[in-house]
């Protein structure tokens, strides 16, 4: 057979590979280790020469107390805290689903789950600009903005990929990713690998690693946090009990095993049902304002749900019907408790978020709503600092 | 400013981490884009007209091992006994030689006390002649060699790395990799980072996602293969039951849930003894010859298990005990079922071995026995073609 070093092949041309570094952030880290004067006592649980030292000791380091160790940064939006770091993809002329093959051949089955909402045309310059525009706002407000590139023509497991923008797709905790896996009908048909294609870029550019993908038949894709000990997940065609009992012990470690799950059965079967606003994913239908205050698509949310949020205290701020139909106004970003980021044409649940007394940053981002996508779904958290608590 | 990855200098090329040239991801996407993709190659697809016929949870039905390949283009995964098809070992280098590391020089005793390391210098010329030839043996019977390279002076999250040449510490399975979480006294003192490194490899250059990390106060390393549904994993300082737990579903997910875990609960609290043999990793005290036949330190080995095999008539050699302490003689890797590498030092056993009708290819490895490895530590298997079961 062969042995292998790594420079037997030509590299593709720039575009065909996928997206990495001129330095990634964990070489430069080991470089800045590499300048260290090492000494034992940087050493946990060393207790000096000749000092006995209890073969058990390291059972008790958590690995939220090493990771960042290894990789050189933290990690991790699990709450309202701060936002520090996203990262959002680089629009490209592969984002236009109108060229996709299958949108071609058969249009019906393509449209079937209700994904492709209200053209059959994308605007890739409109699209470009209104994620520069949305980029510069994070900055503005104080986030770090990663920019995710695709290879030219990028493949996924069943035929040429779409939906490249949804960057959320790589549930980024306190350590680590999650690699998904997608359950309803259009994502499997062209959209199987893109989560693993952003959980290999953030772990080679970024040094995230992935925690766990989810395996087997579970199916899950990530729900969205109310505070640091309260998550809600969407249940439905997205995600089955098998995929979040697969994801519950990891959220727990890395949360905290305290931390509310709060299961949303979705109403349908469909990704989004364009009649009723409805949405399979947890984030297009309910978000965290502030930690007592909550905006929530009432219809796309089941009576559990309700019950709890009213039980618990929160105010309860409801998405205008039309809005949440046209322009996903319930799919928010979190900036920090009391501070969102929210889609500039919600005007009327905009009125309604700020008389709670929340402060909205509105973003046009039309031409992304077109494709039953929201700011929620183009933004991968990357990073947040540690927020309210709901309970303790 | 947005990060776009194109801002800073490169790093040297012998501090950046290993990419290959072109990567095993990037050739995959590459020769599925001149594909020509149509609806039919999409699982559950029933034709045009039909998208309302199609059940919407179809695809909750769709197990990961079917498509995960799809995805990263290669099979991986070592879960048995099969005919080995693929490895990495480590290019040795300066930096392997432990009796540099600051924390040797500093506390000798520390760093020998979990026996580890022997008193002999390292002969890195020597180490390097026998790597080359292992990869050699391991080509010549039919197995692709990935050789690994870490950068100049990798570091670990609390020091200087040591002993990158234990490529087996990242267990890859059906689907993925496995990142473990070191407990014992060296291994953490300047280990966490080493098997992070490895995954992060595998990853970006042949595709392989992580399934699991180790997280929370868990601790686990690799066990040992018997059969494709057996495996035997040492509960000891370096795998906790809190260990267990969290790699317990994700390898019956992967493995097949009526997979046999046999627990072998080691006598020692040290990684290895020398005078007595007995050690907290699987690989030093039990290995595979043959799906009826296996190779045991007695010793090393817990009484349940020792009726375990018995009972389910397994043919048992036993390792001569001065071999075990000076050669390792249980560290051997199975290229297919009756037949095995084996420590060229370990002759009395490898003449049992043989005696019992398995054929044995000796290396010579005496290199990294003298400080507690071998071959089996040495090689990161990544494919193994299906072998055979025990018990169905």
């Amino acid at each position: 057979m062969v042995q292998f070093n790594g420079d037997e092949n030509e590299a593709l041309p720039e575009p065909r590979r996928s997206h990495s570094f001129a330095v990634t952030e964990y070489d430069a880290h080991q470089e800045v280790l590499r300048q260290r004067d090492w000494k034992l006592k940087d050493v946990p649980f060393y207790k000096g020469k000749g000092e006995t030292h209890d073969p058990f000791d390291w059972d008790n380091l958590d690995y939220l107390d090493a990771y960042p160790q290894i990789y050189g940064r933290r990690c991790g939006s699990a709450g309202i805290g701060t936002l520090r770091e996203v990262g959002i993809t680089r629009p490209s002329a592969d984002d236009e689903y109108s060229n996709h093959p299958y949108f071609h051949e058969d249009k019906e089955y393509m449209n079937r789950d209700g994904f492709f909402l209200l053209s059959d045309v994308v605007d890739i310059e409109k699209l470009k600009d209104e994620a520069a525009a949305f980029a510069e706002k994070f900055e503005e407000n104080g986030v770090k903005v990663y920019w995710i590139e695709y290879p030219e023509k990028p493949i996924a497991a069943f035929g040429p990929m779409m939906n490249m923008h949804s960057a959320a797709e790589l549930a980024i905790w306190p350590g680590g990713s999650i690699i998904p896996k997608k359950g309803y009908a259009l994502a499997p048909t062209a959209g199987l690998g893109r989560a693993e294609y952003l959980a290999r870029w953030a772990f080679w550019n970024l040094g995230i690693p992935p925690l766990l993908t989810v395996t087997g038949k579970g199916v899950w894709v990530t729900g969205t946090f109310l505070a640091d000990d309260v998550y809600c997940q969407g249940m439905g065609v997205e995600t089955n009990w098998d995929g979040l009992e697969q994801v519950t012990p990891v959220l727990k470690r890395v949360c905290g095993e305290d931390i509310h799950i709060q299961p949303i059965r979705s109403p349908g079967w469909k990704y989004f049902d364009k009649y009723t606003g409805a949405n399979t994913h947890g984030g297009m239908v309910i978000s965290g304002l502030d930690v007592n205050k909550v905006l929530v698509h009432a219809a796309g949310v089941d009576i559990d749900t309700h019950m709890w949020l009213r039980k618990n205290g929160y105010q309860v701020i409801e998405a205008d019907t039309h809005e949440q139909i046209n322009h996903s106004a319930a799919a928010i970003v979190n900036l920090g408790p009391g501070h969102v980021m929210m889609h500039a044409r919600a005007e009327k649940t905009i009125a309604a978020v700020r008389k709670a007394g929340v402060e909205v940053v509105p973003i046009d981002y039309d031409e992304y709503n077109k494709y039953g996508a929201a700011i929620t779904c183009a933004t991968m958290l990357i990073d947040r600092d540690p927020g309210p608590r709901k309970f303790s | 400013m947005a990060i776009n990855g194109r801002e800073g200098t490169p790093l040297p090329e012998g501090k950046r981490s290993q990419e290959f040239t072109l990567s095993e991801y990037d050739a995959w996407q590459e020769r599925q884009r001149g594909r020509n993709w149509t609806l039919n190659d999409v699982p559950f697809y029933q034709g045009k007209g039909k998208s309302l016929e199609q059940n919407p949870f179809d695809w909750h039905d769709y197990d990961y091992l079917n498509y995960y390949d799809q995805v990263i283009g290669r099979k991986c995964g070592s879960a048995g006994i099969g005919k080995l098809c693929d490895v990495g070992i480590l290019q040795v280098t300066e930096d392997d030689d432990y009796a540099s590391h600051p924390y040797y020089q500093e506390d000798p005793e520390y760093m020998d006390r979990d026996g580890f390391f022997s008193s002999r210098t390292m002969d890195i010329s020597k180490m390097r002649d026998q790597q080359a030839r292992y990869a050699e043996v391991l080509e010549e019977n039919g197995v692709n060699v990935y050789w690994i390279n870490y950068p100049d002076k990798p570091m670990g999250a609390y020091g200087p790395m040591t002993n990158q040449m234990s490529a087996a510490e990242l267990t890859v399975l059906p689907g993925g990799s496995i990142i473990p979480k070191k407990a014992y006294a060296l291994a953490p003192t300047s280990g966490f980072g080493r098997t992070e490194y490895l995954a992060r490899w595998a990853f970006w250059n042949l595709g392989i996602p992580v399934l699991v990390t180790v997280i929370g106060k868990g601790s686990w390393v690799t066990g040992v293969f018997l059969a494709d549904d057996l495996y035997c994993q040492t509960m000891s300082v370096e795998t906790n039951q809190e260990g267990m737990d969290q790699v317990e579903p994700v390898m019956r997910r992967v493995c097949g849930e009526n997979l046999h875990i046999q627990k072998i609960y080691v006598p020692t609290y040290n990684y290895f003894e020398r005078d007595t043999g007995v050690s907290a990793h699987t690989d030093m005290v039990i290995a595979p010859l043959d799906i009826d036949k296996v190779l045991v330190h007695a010793p090393g080995i817990d009484v349940d298990t020792h009726a375990f095999l018995w009972n389910n008539g397994y043919k048992i050699i036993e390792v001569d005990h001065e071999e075990q302490c000076a050669a390792l003689a249980c560290n051997l890797i199975p290229l297919e079922p009756g037949r095995v590498i084996m420590h060229a030092g370990a002759k009395r056993t490898i003449e049992a071995v043989r005696k019992a009708g398995v054929e044995v290819i000796p290396v010579e490895y005496d290199e990294y026995n003298t400080y507690g490895a071998g071959l089996h530590c040495a090689t990161m298997q990544i494919l193994r073609e299906p072998g055979p079961r025990k018990f169905s």
